[in-house]
């Protein structure tokens, strides 16, 4: 059994686009908070990188074909921190 | 058990609730560790949580492109994956080119 994200060997997305090199490596401000906030999450261990992967890959189908890398991040973020009361659904809202 | 560059293995089939480092694409599959890695967290513990995870051994496997997509793989071409040892059996089948010696 595998889930949404396991797609290596699937039809049907078209080449893979390698962007150019940008300084910072990030198209949007908030998604250079996100990354902050996965590395201070995980250098403190409040979780590991394995638990916020395995709420990414637990996405709904849908919602996970259609987020783009750093919004998977985010609800992988917020899933593990709400499991452990850190957060509530909506505190990131204003990344 | 564990195996040295040049082993061949085949990589288990189970069915995968957790998050694992094993695509879907590569299980059932043969391959030949190419290279023997350090422990690391098993990925399905350490995704679910547990306080503190079990180390592995991790393992470079390489796989044929025939043995994974089959006839319209490039000819020659191979695909490298880091798997953990408890994803891992010895494979004891014959090699692609193998044969039995009948002669006896």
């Amino acid at each position: 059994m595998s889930r949404i994200h396991d797609v290596g060997g699937m039809h049907g997305f078209g080449p893979v686009t390698v962007e150019p090199e940008q300084t910072p490596p990030f198209d949007h401000l908030w998604e250079m908070r996100v990354f902050a906030l996965m590395k201070v999450v995980i250098d403190r261990r409040v979780c590991t990188l394995d638990e916020v992967r395995h709420a990414i890959e637990r996405m709904d189908p849908s919602d996970y074909l259609g987020a783009s890398y750093y919004e998977r991040w985010v609800a992988g973020l917020e899933a593990v921190l709400v499991s452990k009361g850190l957060v509530v659904p909506g505190d990131f809202e204003e990344l | 058990m564990t195996f040295s560059v040049g082993d061949r293995v085949l990589t288990v089939v189970d069915n995968i609730t957790g998050h694992s480092r094993l695509p879907r694409y590569a299980r059932g599959r043969r391959g030949v560790i190419e290279a023997v890695h350090g422990t690391y967290s098993v990925p399905e513990e350490a995704g679910a949580g547990v306080n503190k995870p079990r180390a592995g051994r991790v393992y470079t496997v390489t796989f044929s492109s025939a043995e994974l997509w089959g006839h319209p793989a490039e000819p020659g071409s191979s695909v490298r994956l880091d798997i953990w040892q408890h994803q891992l059996q010895a494979d004891e089948t014959m090699p692609p080119g193998g044969h039995h010696d009948d002669s006896a």
